[in-house]
This record gives C-alpha cells, sequence and structure tokens, in this order.
C-alpha cells in the first residue's frame, strides 16, 4: 500500500512537473506576443475593495498604461491587463513575492515563488509544485514555533481542506530524513488561489472565498470591514485575516444566511478538525500501538451532529475497527499473559524480578511520556537504548549473567503491551489504511532516516498539546 | 452779486439761458461718453497697423527675421568653429596621431562655468572587435527595419517604434555609414524614406507626432499596437530633435526635408514661456488632452538642449534645479528633487541621459560650435556625469557587482525595466514603470557600458568590455545586457541598446556627434513669415546671444562623503 502510494505520488509529481513546466515555460518574452489581445482582464474592476485603476508612464513603445493596485489578504498587488501579478506583503513589492504570468491570449497562469509554484488545474483545484522535492520528503506547515506535518498529497490537486490549511499562512517546510531541504513563505498563498480563480472566472466574484471584500456589495455585510482601523486610515493596511478567521468573520458579517450554506461551512470546519486529528495521529508516526485511538466513547472527540456524511462514515468506520480491536485485545491477554508468566517458570531463581522490572518499565514509560511528552513509540525506544543500570533500581538489580536474558524478559513484556498479537498489528496496519495516512518507511535504514528526535516532539503543535497529550496521559494513567 | 443772481434767476430770459446751458453740457457729456466709448470698443480696429519692413514699429522686421543667422560661439568670439570628421574609411593613417585632444587646463570648472573632466574619453580607429560589434549591431536595423515606412522597430520584430527609437535607429544609420558599414545610397536611401514618413505621420490632434507608431504602416497606435492615440511625450521629442539637427548640421543637403518635417508640427503646448516642457495624453474619463510637465534630472535637461537646437527657449527644464543629492559609495550622486509623492513621476538616475549628452553633444551647450572637445561649457552635466561613472566604478570595487545601468527591457513581463542607481528612496533600486521592486532584472546595460567605456578610458570601463563587447547574437544584433545576478544574457533586441552602441562606437572614431551648421539661413526660421503660423505654432527665430541657455555650475564634491 505505502509503495503504491509512493509509487503514485512519484508519477503525480512528474506529471505534475511537466504540466507545470508547460504552463510556466510559454515564451511570452518574445514581445511579438505582447498585443491587445492578449488583456484578459479588465483593470477597472477591483479585485477586492480598495482596489483601484492606475495608470503608468510608458518609456517604451509598449506597455500595459494602466493597471490594478490593492491589498487584500495581508498582501499588496498589482497586476497587468494581461494577467501578470505580483504579490507581496510589502507595498513596495519587494520581499517574499509571488509572482503571477499568464500565457498570452489564455487564462492559463501560473504563480510562483522561489522554489516553488502553483496553478489551477482542469477541475479548477490548486495544485503546487515544489522543487527539489523527492517522494518519500515530509511536508510541514511551520508557524513560529509550532508547527504541524501535511500529507504528501499536497503534491496532488488540493482539496478544500489543505488549500485552507496552506492559505492559513506561516511557511511550508520539505523535509528528507529529518532535515529541511527548502522552506517557503506560504504569506499570499489565499490571495494568489484566489486571483488564479478569479482569473478564470472571467473576473466573476463568485468563485471568491466566503468573506472576500468584495467591492460594490458595501451592504450591511460588507460595511464593516471598511470601518475596520485599517481601512479607516489615509493609506490601507494590511488585513492578515486567516481562511478560518475570515470563515468565522463572514459569519458576523454576513448574518443572512442560509441554512445549507452554515451546515456547509461547519462542516467544512469539522472536516478541517478531523483532518488536523489525522494529521496529529500521523505526526505521532507510525506508531501501531493501538492505544493511540482512544476508544470511540472515551477519548474520540464526538462528531459534530452536522458533521458530513463521509466524516462522519469514516470515524464509524474507525470506532468499530477500535471496538474490534479491543476484543482481541482482551482474547490475547490471557494467553499473553500465561506466556509471560511461564519466563517466571523458566528462570525459577528470578520469578520476582520481571514483575518489578515490569512496573518500573511501565513507570519510566509513563514518566518519559508525561514529562518529557515522548510518545509511546519513542518511549521504548529510549528504554531499549538505555544501558540496563540506568533502567533498573538498584535493589532489583539482577545478576550480571542474568541481565541479558532479564533485559529480553522486560522488553518482552513491554511488546506484551504494545505488539500483542500478529492480528493485532494487522487490524493497525488496515486501520492506518483505513484512515489514508501516509505511511512511515519500514525499512531499516528509511525508519532510521526519518526516526523522531527528542526535541521534534518537545516543539509540540497547539494541536497536539490539545489533543494527543490528553489521550497519552489516559493511556499511561490506566497502565 | 446776489442781486443779479437773483433777478436772473427769476427772469424767463435767465430761464432761456439756464435750459440751453443744460442743453449744451448734456450734449457735450453724450458726445464725450460716445467719442470715449467708441475710442474703448473699436479701438483694436482703429489701431490695426500694417507692418512696414523698416518703419518705427518694426525694428527688424518679422518677414526678415528668419534671416538673421542664428548666434554661436564662433560668432560671437570669432573662434573657429569645429569640422565635421571624416569617415572611418576615409580617415589618414596618422588621423589620431597629429589630433591633440589633451586639455591644456586642469580639471574642473572655468570662470565661464566650462567643465574640464578628470577622465579622458577614448579615440582612435575601432579594433576588430568593435568594428564585429559594430556591424552586429547594424545588423538589427537591417533585419527589423520596415521597408514599406522605413522606420525601425524598437523592440525585435514588435513592429511598433517612438520617436525616441527612431531617435536611435537615426543614430545607427549615421554611425554606420560614418564607420562605413554602408555607402551614400544606401544611406540616402534610409534616410529618405525614414523622413519622408516621419512627415506623413498623422499628428496627434494635430498637434506633435503621438508617442507609438505602428512600424508597417505607420499609423499612430496606442500602447498595444491597435490604431488610437496616446499623446506626446517631450523628452522622446527632445531626443529626436537631438538627432534631426545633427542629419542637418553634418547633411546639409537634407536640411529642406528636415525643416519640412518639422514645419507641420505645432509647439505651442509642448514648450511654455517660462521654459519648460510639457508631454500630452488623453484624459481616459473625459477624452480630452491633457498636458503635464515632463522631464526629470538627466532626460529633462538632454531633452531640454534638443529643443535648444532648434531655436526654443527652455530656460527652466534645462537648469538642475531643485536637485538633492544621495551618498552612495562616497559619491554624492544628484536626483530630482521634485517628490513624486506630489508630482507622481519618479526621478530615476540611470545613466543612459547623461551618456546621450556627452556622446552626441559632448557636454556642450546648444550655441557652442567652437570650444575644445575636453572643454565642455555646459559644465555642470558633465561634473554630473562624472558622478555617474564614479559611483558605479566604486560599487564594483567595494562590492564587486560590475555596474553599468540604464533602463532597459527585458524578456517577459515586465517588459521595461528602470534599473536605476538611485530612485525612489533606494540606491540601486531595479523597478517597473508602476513600481514593482523586481531586483533580478537588474543588468549590466550593454548600451551603459559601451557608451561608459567610450567616455570614460579607465580600467573600469575595459572590464565593462571585456563583458559586452562580444555579447551579440549574429542574427538580431547586440542584446541588451548580462543579467547582475548570473542568470546570463537579457535576451532582447531593441532599437536604443543597438543605436547607442553604435554612437558609442562611432564616438569613439570622431568624438561629439554633433557637428556645427555651416550654412547661413534656415527653411526653419524664414517658413511662413508671411502668415501667422509662425506665432500660432510658436515657431522660434533665430537665436540671439540674449537667447543662450545659461552655463551653470554646481558644488563641487571635493572629497568622499561616506
Amino acid at each position: 500500500m505505502t509503495i503504491s502510494f509512493r509509487v503514485f505520488s512519484l508519477i503525480s509529481a512528474l506529471l505534475i512537473g511537466s504540466h507545470v513546466d508547460a504552463q510556466v515555460s510559454f515564451d511570452a518574452a518574445e514581445n511579438r506576443s505582447f498585443a491587445s489581445e492578449n488583456a484578459i482582464l479588465d483593470t477597472a474592476i477591483p479585485f477586492a475593495i480598495g482596489a483601484r485603476e492606475a495608470q503608468q508612464a510608458l518609456r517604451g513603445s509598449f506597455g500595459w498604461p494602466n493597471f490594478q493596485e490593492g491589498l487584500v489578504e495581508g498582501v499588496y498587488f498589482r497586476f497587468d491587463p494581461d494577467g501578470y501579478a505580483r504579490f507581496a506583503p510589502t507595498p513596495r513589492l519587494d520581499r517574499d513575492v509571488f509572482e503571477v504570468i499568464c500565457r498570452p491570449r489564455t487564462y492559463s497562469c501560473a504563480a510562483r515563488k522561489e522554489g516553488f509554484e502553483m496553478f489551477l488545474t482542469e477541475r479548477g483545484q490548486i495544485q503546487l509544485k515544489l522543487e527539489n522535492v523527492a517522494a518519500g520528503d515530509t511536508f510541514h506547515v511551520v508557524e513560529g514555533v509550532s508547527e504541524i506535518q501535511v500529507p504528501e498529497r499536497i503534491v496532488q490537486p488540493l482539496d478544500m481542506q489543505l488549500e485552507m490549511l496552506l492559505g492559513s499562512g506561516g511557511e511550508l517546510s520539505a523535509r528528507r530524513g529529518g532535515n529541511e531541504i527548502s522552506r517557503v513563505s506560504l504569506k499570499g498563498f489565499a490571495a494568489v488561489s484566489s486571483y488564479l480563480r478569479w482569473i478564470v472566472a472571467r473576473q466573476d466574484y463568485s468563485v471568491l472565498p466566503r468573506g472576500w471584500p468584495v467591492p460594490n456589495g458595501a451592504d450591511a455585510a460588507t460595511t464593516s470591514m471598511t470601518q475596520s482601523a485599517g481601512w479607516a486610515s489615509p493609506m490601507p493596511q494590511p488585513q492578515a485575516l486567516a481562511p478560518t478567521v475570515i470563515s468565522q468573520a463572514s459569519t458576523l458579517i454576513a448574518p443572512v444566511e442560509t441554512t445549507a450554506a452554515k451546515s456547509e461551512a461547519e462542516g467544512l470546519r469539522a472536516e478541517i478538525d478531523e483532518l488536523k486529528r489525522m494529521m496529529l495521529q500521523d505526526r505521532a508516526g507510525p506508531d501501531p500501538d493501538p492505544v493511540s485511538f482512544p476508544s470511540a466513547g472515551e477519548q474520540m472527540p464526538a462528531p459534530a451532529d452536522n458533521t458530513s456524511g463521509q466524516v462522519a462514515e469514516l470515524l464509524q468506520t474507525i470506532a468499530a475497527l477500535q471496538a474490534d480491536l479491543r476484543d482481541l485485545k482482551q482474547q490475547d491477554l490471557p494467553t499473553q499473559e500465561s506466556g509471560s508468566v511461564s519466563v517466571p517458570t523458566k528462570q525459577e531463581a528470578t520469578d520476582a524480578i520481571p514483575l518489578a522490572e515490569s512496573n518500573a518499565a511501565a513507570d519510566r514509560l509513563r514518566f518519559l511520556m508525561d514529562e518529557l511528552g515522548l510518545d509511546m513509540q519513542t518511549a521504548v525506544a529510549v528504554l531499549q537504548m538505555s544501558p540496563s543500570d540506568d533502567i533498573r533500581a538498584p535493589e532489583i538489580l539482577p545478576m550480571p549473567t542474568e541481565r541479558a536474558l532479564e533485559t529480553e524478559t522486560a522488553v518482552a513484556a513491554t511488546n506484551t503491551i504494545l505488539y500483542q498479537t500478529d492480528v493485532v498489528d494487522q487490524i493497525l496496519a488496515e486501520l492506518e489504511a483505513d484512515i489514508a495516512q501516509p505511511q512511515m518507511p519500514k525499512s531499516a535504514e528509511a525508519a532510521a532516516a526519518v526516526s523522531p528526535t527528542i526535541q521534534e516532539y518537545q516543539l509540540l503543535s497547539r494541536y497536539f498539546a490539545s489533543a494527543a497529550l490528553p489521550a497519552l496521559r489516559d493511556f499511561a494513567a490506566k497502565q | 452779486m446776489l442781486h443779479l443772481f437773483g433777478s436772473c434767476r427769476r427772469s424767463p430770459v435767465a430761464g432761456i439761458c439756464l435750459f440751453f446751458l443744460a442743453v449744451s453740457v448734456l450734449g457735450g457729456a453724450t458726445y464725450t461718453v460716445g467719442v470715449t466709448a467708441r475710442q474703448v470698443f473699436l479701438a483694436q480696429e482703429e489701431e490695426v497697423i500694417p507692418i512696414i519692413a523698416g518703419s518705427d514699429l518694426d525694428d527688424i522686421p518679422a518677414l526678415m527675421r528668419g534671416n538673421l543667422p542664428s548666434v554661436t560661439t564662433s560668432l560671437v568670439k570669432g573662434e573657429p568653429r569645429r569640422e565635421k570628421p571624416p569617415r572611418l574609411c576615409e580617415m589618414p593613417e596618422d588621423y589620431f596621431a597629429t589630433k591633440n585632444t589633451m586639455p591644456t587646463r586642469p580639471a574642473g570648472y572655468d570662470r565661464h562655468n566650462g567643465y574640464v573632466r578628470k577622465y579622458r574619453t577614448r579615440r582612435g580607429f575601432l579594433n576588430e572587435r568593435e568594428l564585429r560589434a559594430a556591424k552586429v549591431a547594424w545588423h538589427y536595423f537591417e533585419t527589423f527595419t520596415q521597408e514599406t515606412t522605413g522606420l525601425a522597430n524598437s523592440v525585435g520584430n514588435y513592429p511598433s517604434t517612438t520617436l525616441w527609437d527612431t531617435a536611435s535607429y537615426m543614430a545607427g544609420l549615421v554611425a554606420a555609414y560614418e564607420l562605413c558599414l554602408i555607402e551614400k545610397p544606401e544611406f540616402d536611401r534610409r534616410i529618405t524614406l525614414l523622413l519622408t514618413t516621419i512627415k506623413s505621420l498623422e499628428l496627434f490632434r494635430k498637434e506633435m507626432p503621438n508617442k507609438v507608431y505602428h512600424t508597417k504602416t505607420g499609423a499612430k497606435v496606442d500602447y498595444t499596437n491597435k490604431p488610437g492615440e496616446i499623446g506626446f511625450s517631450a523628452l522622446d521629442i527632445g531626443r529626436f530633435l537631438v538627432w534631426m539637427r545633427i542629419y542637418k548640421n553634418r547633411y546639409p543637403y537634407l536640411a529642406n526635408t528636415i525643416d519640412s518635417v518639422l514645419l507641420k508640427w505645432d509647439f505651442r503646448n509642448v514648450i511654455d514661456d517660462e521654459g519648460l516642457m510639457f508631454g500630452a495624453y488623453v484624459d481616459k474619463e473625459t477624452g480630452e488632452t491633457v498636458y503635464a510637465q515632463e522631464g526629470r534630472l538627466g532626460y529633462e535637461e538632454y531633452a531640454a538642449k534638443g529643443f535648444a537646437l532648434w531655436g526654443f527657449r527652455p530656460r527652466l527644464a534645462h537648469r538642475a534645479e531643485p536637485f538633492l543629492t544621495a551618498s552612495i559609495f562616497g559619491v554624492q550622486v544628484p536626483y530630482d528633487g521634485r517628490d513624486p509623492r506630489v508630482f507622481h513621476s519618479q526621478n530615476y538616475v540611470v545613466t543612459e541621459s547623461y551618456l546621450q549628452d556627452g556622446l552626441e553633444l559632448g557636454f556642450d551647450l546648444p550655441h557652442d560650435d567652437s570650444s575644445p572637445e575636453w572643454l565642455h561649457s555646459d559644465g555642470w552635466r558633465a561634473e554630473f556625469a562624472d558622478r555617474i561613472y564614479q559611483v558605479q566604478e566604486n560599487r564594483w570595487r567595494q562590492t564587486g557587482f560590475l555596474t553599468a545601468r540604464s533602463e532597459h527591457n527585458v524578456k517577459g513581463p515586465p517588459y521595461f525595466t528602470y534599473d536605476t542607481i538611485f530612485s525612489d528612496g533606494y540606491p540601486w533600486n531595479t523597478v517597473t514603470p508602476r513600481g514593482d521592486y523586481v531586483p533580478d532584472h537588474s543588468a549590466v546595460a550593454a548600451k551603459a557600458a559601451l557608451g561608459l567605456w567610450a567616455l570614460w578610458d579607465t580600467e573600469y570601463t575595459d572590464v565593462l568590455y571585456e563583458a559586452i563587447i562580444e555579447l551579440y547574437d549574429p542574427e538580431n544584433g547586440m542584446y541588451e545586457g548580462l543579467y547582475e545576478r548570473g542568470q546570463g544574457r537579457v535576451s532582447i533586441f531593441t532599437a536604443n541598446n543597438n543605436g547607442i552602441i553604435l554612437t558609442s562606437l562611432l564616438h569613439k572614431v570622431q568624438g561629439p556627434i554633433l557637428t556645427p551648421y555651416t550654412g547661413d539661413t534656415e527653411v526653419w526660421f524664414t517658413a511662413y513669415r508671411d502668415q501667422d503660423t509662425r506665432v500660432v505654432r510658436k515657431y522660434p527665430d533665430p537665436p540671439q546671444e540674449e537667447d543662450w541657455l545659461p552655463a551653470l555650475r554646481h558644488s563641487v564634491q571635493e572629497k568622499a562623503d561616506f
């Protein structure tokens, strides 16, 4: 499954690459292609409220004498009638610039900044092309010290959730083997994606996102936007509104909304939450620990009543799988317990020690997870890698000749908890496949290359802190 | 007395007298008012006095005023006029050995505000590489000149042009002829066709040439090359006037044709009584013509001298003020002091306008036809040009960036950039006409590099020369430049670039391109003397000494300013 997914991603990336190359390598520079029929936009129609058409003095014999400039989504922009546009967070358009170039006489446009390109597919989806990215690389949206991992499918046409996530700002980081290979600012992503859609829609405002400051809609829904301090000033000021904020603001700005629209927005929000949760679980690593999926009745956040059917179905599937898993655990436990008991029978001289070690290991495991914030797999790996002297209390130290065996016993006891049977592993694999999580590399080298570090896990996002930590604490408490 | 008065008042005779007296007074008053009113309201008719040559009312008859000679320094000072140099192929081998171009005065201003530069220009024959560059640059015009109109495309095969770029074509044509790349029949064929076409161009609202014309049809077009009109540019016209004067002075047999071209134009709005230049554009809302002051420090003075060469008096446009300086790498770089936020016009500092002044006019005033080549009568222009050069060399020495900045076209959007030394408050600012900062388009402009090489004989310009001299495509001409950030060549070919490169190479052979006028009277000054056309269109009279542009000076930077 993982291999096929990667092969698919690779093929997709290649196809996307060739498509984008074809899109941006057109010869717009040959000025014979510069003519009035290349005008695809009317710069008199404002892209957003506050935008204005302006004239420019040309020295040469050709060029667009008029253009449009404005400010939206926290970025300044200027665009020409042929669609050539620049978006940047500063009015000089000098840093962190998104540049949009359109194929002459067509509405086919591509936006790019260093190491990053985006365009609209035929189905109207945003598609990204990241330079120097290969299959197996991981992607993270980073904002300050917070970061979340995003699925590899961002190199495929983006769905609404991913587009809104990327449009929320921050930076997109691509990593290979834990090393960052590229980092691109996402400032202007939302505005540029809207601009691309606006071009394709022949400057139709209906394709712009909800809450977009559409001009000439100066009714009760938009007047509040113009009354903000920034817009009241002589010079327009950036309005850095994340899409989620915009969607919330839109409900405030536009109180007269249909019920369907409301439910759609809430459904989208629920899907985003679910997406975040799935990414959080993916962030927790390829840990097949069943306890990382809390029971539906206890830990799983209850789905909203108006959650879309697809998400609800997915959650139900997960809950059913988890219930089956719990049943299997209960069936397997006596067998494993008898197995574990059989170990002391083989080691009569130290029959009490494994239980004590097991308790000590559980205590250390709990410490590593609660105090240090490690996930289960990492905590176990730390216990395994640590010297025996460090993980055992002096009073229960076995004889040196017995250490190796007892370590194996302790690990076996731990594994009894983590990996009880092959059936469990199989179910876990199916569960992961069902929720379409990107798989971590299974080869030893790949696993070593992407093995998380303690520092990575100390950089918890607010999503991780709010959702995963309570689950882990509960699990640790149960132990 | 009282008795007499009292008796008269009461008598019938007195009443009759009083009646007649009142009638007389009223009649007199009425007559006086009528006469006065007649004098006031019909004064114009009565004061129409025909101009009679030699009468007291006309010291210099208007009909004869055009016959006055244009007063130049050679006429006033009795100095010999400069001579037109021979063509390259007609120069004796020892031409430069016998020609002394070394200054006999120390560098700096003289008491007449002339200026002697501390740098020397390059003079001599063209070597093989330079001659090849000249041939390739001329090949641009061979390739992209339209046979139907004789106009050359501004950019590659895109069929449009401006007067600025047409002047560049004229520059290339003169250079090609003087460097013996073409012979006189070809030269005459091209220039005659071109001038005939320019004379037949439809003007912008019957005033001045439109900003842009279609090179295949000669129709006035808008910026998208569709039939329409934009307005006119005083800067473009100024540069075109420089080259019309160069042609007229160098080739007197073309003088009538050249004059007839200009005598179709109406100069009433392009330059005002104070000597400011105005461009025109069409108001988008009302469709009316709007005239707006045009030109900033650098370009404005160069274009002003173009007008002055034809007798106009652009006094204010020729002045440097208001200007400010920005200290960059120890050099106080002058820039226009008019605030872009108020005047909505950027103050770009680029090399090009100073180069053109130096190459074409020798940093001399329009009336100067006798000063030695090393003495620049328009002193402050030469001194400012030295600063423009020095700051670019300093940047190279202190940062390693090879620098020769100018405006230039680029391949693809945004099509055109001002690659400036200073603009909008920033040094080394590369911006588009609409104001975007596009540092990726910063480049070593080929025309600027070769121009600097021609006017400043230094180690730095040797490096520029090596960077540019082989930057050509044999099929299309010299490339526009070399990207500063390592993206390679600016893969576009323009008339302006190739024209200025040819001018630079010609300057090495012949020195300043403008040569003195050798004729006496000019049709330009004598035509329409029997009509009011000259008054209406503001055609000037031959410039006299009091009409000369003043020679000015500004403070000189004596030490580096960091």
